[in-house]
């Protein structure tokens, strides 16, 4: 097994990294390998009756990518989601996010690892009511004990990359569905993690809303090299995304990657792997 | 911004939320301070001074009182926690450890502890002259009180609430730790199972209430409650509360399934959708429910008895008191001295002053049925009294006099302070008296529920032939007694007070009690009447007050929590027409059940406990619980018109 050592200029050490995650398939190192899973099994139910939900899925994301998993309902989206974001652990397999195995680590550590690593966007946004715009977007901070002056200068940042600068000192009922998922898009970026996770983030918004958030995610990945990987249901939203993972009946189905297509004909494509996918319908703008 | 912030904030931000709840909480706290700072009050602790059982009750209820709300802070604490899953699912990803989130939890709720318990004090502080004065007046004793300060009591009150919040504090910081992530989540999506009620509880539970009103109301003749009143009691109320739960759990939902069944009712709009919903839920709240019951039924039963003994003191107090004075023969110049102040009293015009005699006579009980107490306190002594005797005291009060009695004949009397005598106890039964002639034998023809005496404890009296009394007195000492009746006997302090300044007390120091030498007064025994009964009305009707508040507040979020989980029906239910006025009648019926029921539930329990408590006690209930009743019904009717206001507020606007 190889490890790599990387050593600053002053011979202080910065990082350890494991052989799996430097090298790719064709045995190339290669450094950007954000989240490595492999053969995830997540098995519902009791012993006279399991229903396997994911069935050995092997899955990459690469830094600076943004990914989307697309499916049927049932397909298992949400709950490789789910194991991916450390919320729920797989039955079997190994799940590896910049280096770390994060399905052997216990509560501690894996709070610091969420709170350091990971940023999270919801459906339903899930703000604090009772924190303004500007104090939801802290809120990780608050957890991290690196609250200090760059932090409203940061915030402050963001929100105007964002759009939302102006309603900063609002409270979460006084704006719209779009504003509020854009200010959950910036709490999941304030401590500059390394993966942000997102579940079908413009199922409640409008089309106009809806294109808001994904400029900002466009944006994120640009100016900060967030890397993003989103559950959707929505074509027109995963045409954002640089590559698409499509799963059906627990098992990654096929992949459709951008490359240098515009959007549009990305989105072309997309439609057409959806309907040979069947089983369900898609929100189709 | 810390940790810290987020807590502050999400208190400022929730207090509205919370109103009922520290609204409640503070009520709590006021009326716990009330009771321990009236402990510790030097004005009500002299005008106790006589009562030394006051001290007592009013620590055994602060304590009852503390357990309680400890009880309800817990269930609300862990209730509220519950409704935040998510937001406690958020802070964890965000990055949130377990500890920092108990920290935040045990912060939030230990401020609003203190909030509560700030609020609490200063307001019990504010109403303590106020509240001072209802106990007095309740007790009908008249001094003014003056505002005052008790530092121990304030000290106390904190100390106990701080330690129910701490209690409660780390409880919630301990469920944080119970949550798993993923469950977090799908709060939300929990289904709602249709299921089908199941016969057999249903009738079982109709079968154990069945038996337990049944046994209650056969307590007054049955052998093995006199026996046992408390283990049967204790097992009768274990029975209801298991009937209850069951009868909330399966049995109603049966209920409404016969409901259903009728179609020509079902299909009414209303009801359809009521029913429907009402199944699942009584089911799923079966537990809360029966808890609710109980605590209705409790509060009934102890404001309710309070209130009927505290409406029935007078009453009691003449059967048991039947002179206005009685004491001791004192010496001529005394008597001629009781003679004269009497007179000079013309406010209390005297409508009998006698002096009778009576013997005390040792004896043997051992074939009566039912031995009385009196016999057994005046060591196993009867208290004689001639035919002739008897029929002058007759007379003068008003009773039925004897007809002759022949050499071996005898007429008990008798009378339980507490409970209900059969009208003809041990009649027909031997008794024997001890004489310097020997043992006479007696047959009991005859038994009368009175008293002849206004001392504590009542001896237990014998009428015997006149003959028969002369050959008993001798070698007996005789009892002089002297009883004298006067007008407005209730307000004779004043007379009673010159009187005991020349009464003087002729007894014998021994170790042993000489009842017949003291001096007895119907003002004062009322007074000590009113005053203990005052005070458990006061004691109780507060109790109950608290209780209701925390009842009320616990349905109050229930129904709110609920409401807020179908807020997608009650949408559902407008868009397929129903206008906004419908969608509030019908969170009104809705939420109406919840409250009705366990209402019902308690008022039945704590009716026939009651009624089987009033036949035990022969004292008769029926006015003052149905005020105590009708004023919990009101008060409680408050705590259901706001519920469906805010409900309302919160899913139909």
């Amino acid at each position: 097994m190889i490890v790599l050592f990387v050593i600053s200029m002053d011979g202080s050490f910065i990082a350890r990294y494991d052989e799996d995650i430097i090298k790719d398939e064709l045995g190339e190192y290669v450094m950007d390998i954000v989240l490595q899973a492999t053969g995830i099994r997540k098995v519902f139910g009791t012993k006279s009756n399991l229903v396997p939900v994911l069935d050995n899925i092997d899955f990459n994301v690469q830094e600076g990518e943004i990914v989307g998993i697309m499916g049927p309902s049932g397909a298992g989206k949400t709950s490789l989601l789910n194991i991916l974001a450390t919320i729920d652990k797989p039955t079997s397999g190994s799940v590896r996010i910049s280096g770390t195995e994060i399905t052997s680590l216990s509560d501690e550590p894996l709070s610091e690892f969420r709170r350091e690593k990971l940023g999270f966007i919801f459906q339903d946004y899930n703000l604090l009511d009772s924190l303004t715009i500007r104090e939801n977007i802290m809120l990780p901070m608050t957890f991290s004990n690196k609250f200090d002056l760059t932090t409203d200068v940061r915030v402050t940042e963001i929100a105007g990359k964002l759009g939302i600068e102006t309603i900063l000192n609002r409270y979460p009922y006084e704006t719209s569905g779009g504003q509020k998922q854009r200010t959950a898009a910036a709490r999941a970026i304030i401590h500059n993690p390394r993966l942000v996770l997102a579940d079908e983030p413009t199922g409640a918004l409008d089309s106009k809303a809806s294109m808001d958030l994904l400029s900002a995610f466009q944006l994120m990945n640009d100016e900060y090299g967030t890397t993003i990987l989103m559950v959707t249901h929505d074509a027109f939203a995963a045409s954002y995304c640089d590559r698409i993972v499509f799963m059906k009946d627990g098992k990654l189905f096929t992949e459709l990657v951008k490359g240098d297509n515009d959007r549009k004909s990305f989105f072309d494509r997309l439609v057409t792997t959806l309907s040979s996918l069947g089983g369900g319908s898609y929100d189709i703008i | 911004m810390t940790l810290f912030d987020v807590v502050l904030k999400n208190i400022k931000h929730n207090i509205q939320k919370y109103f009922i709840y520290i609204a409640s909480l503070i009520f709590s706290v006021l009326i716990y301070f009330t009771f321990v700072s009236l402990q510790y009050n030097e004005q009500i602790s002299a005008a106790f001074a006589r009562e030394d059982k006051m001290g007592p009750l009013l620590t055994g209820v602060s304590v009852l009182l503390s357990l309680f709300i400890m009880v309800f802070v817990w269930y609300s604490n862990a209730f509220f926690i519950t409704n935040r899953k998510q937001e406690i699912g958020l802070y964890s990803l965000v990055g949130g450890t377990k500890k920092e989130i108990g920290k935040m939890l045990f912060y939030e709720n230990m401020s609003l502890g203190i909030l509560a318990l700030v609020i609490g004090i200063g307001l019990g502080q504010l109403f303590s002259t106020f509240f001072s004065m209802i106990l007095l007046k309740v007790m009908g004793i008249s001094i003014v009180v003056q505002f005052s300060i008790q530092p121990a009591a304030i000290i106390q009150t904190a100390l106990v609430f701080l330690f129910i919040m701490s209690i409660t504090s780390f409880q919630g910081y301990l469920i944080t730790y119970r949550f798993k992530l993923i469950e977090l989540f799908q709060a939300k999506q929990k289904v709602q199972q249709q299921w089908k009620p199941s016969y057999i509880f249903a009738l079982l539970a109709i079968a154990l209430i069945g038996f337990g009103y049944w046994s209650l109301l056969h307590a007054f003749e049955s052998k093995s409650w006199t026996d046992h009143f408390g283990r049967n009691f204790t097992m009768i109320l274990i029975v209801l509360i298991i009937g209850s739960y069951l009868l909330f759990h399966t049995g109603s939902g049966f209920l409404v399934h016969v409901w259903q069944k009728r179609k020509k009712s079902y299909q009414r709009w209303k009801n359809l959708l009521t029913l429907t919903q009402l199944k699942s839920r009584l089911r799923s709240n079966g537990l809360l429910l029966t808890v609710i019951s109980v605590l209705n039924g409790v509060t009934l039963i102890a404001f309710g008895f309070a209130y009927t003994i505290y409406f029935n003191t007078l009453q009691t107090l003449e059967d048991h008191v039947p002179y206005s004075y009685q004491f001791g023969a004192q010496s001529e110049s005394a008597d001629i001295e009781i003679t004269k102040i009497l007179a000079e009293h013309e406010e209390h015009p005297v409508i009998f002053d006698e002096t009778f005699e009576y013997l005390a006579v040792l004896g043997s009980a051992n074939e009566l049925d039912s031995v009385p107490g009196g016999f057994l306190y005046y060591r196993d002594s009867f208290s004689v009294l001639s035919v002739s005797t008897y029929n002058l005291l007759a007379e003068k009060l008003g009773r039925t006099q004897v007809n002759t009695l022949t050499e071996n004949e005898t007429i008990m009397m008798g009378r339980n302070f507490i409970g209900s005598q059969k009208k003809d106890e041990n009649v027909g039964n031997k008794l024997s008296l001890t004489s310097p002639e020997g043992d006479i034998p007696f047959r009991v023809i005859g038994n009368k529920v009175e008293t002849l005496f206004s001392y504590n404890v009542q001896p237990s009296a014998l009428i015997v032939n006149d003959q028969v009394y002369e050959r008993l007195k001798i070698g007996t000492p005789t009892h002089a007694t002297r009883v004298i009746q006067v007008s407005n006997q209730k307000e004779s302090d004043r007379l009673t007070d010159d009187l005991k300044a020349v009464y003087e007390w002729n007894g014998i120091e021994t170790e042993w009690f000489e009842p017949d030498k003291d001096f007895y007064s119907f003002s004062e025994s009322y007074q000590t009447a009113q005053s203990i009964y005052g005070l458990l009305i006061f004691v109780f009707g507060f109790m109950g007050l608290v209780f209701l508040v925390a009842t009320g507040s616990v349905i109050y979020f229930k129904t709110l929590t609920e409401a807020a989980e179908d807020r997608q029906r009650y949408e559902i239910l407008r868009k397929i027409g129903l206008s906004r006025r419908k969608v509030k009648a019908l969170i009104a019926r809705q939420t109406f059940l919840l409250f009705l029921l366990p209402l019902l539930v308690g008022i039945a329990h704590s009716s026939i406990i009651l009624a089987s408590l009033s036949n035990v006690m022969a004292i008769n209930f029926l006015y003052p619980v149905s005020i105590s009743v009708a004023v919990y019904m009101c008060l409680y009717g408050v705590y259901y018109q706001m519920t469906v206001a805010t409900a309302n507020k919160l899913v139909n606007l």
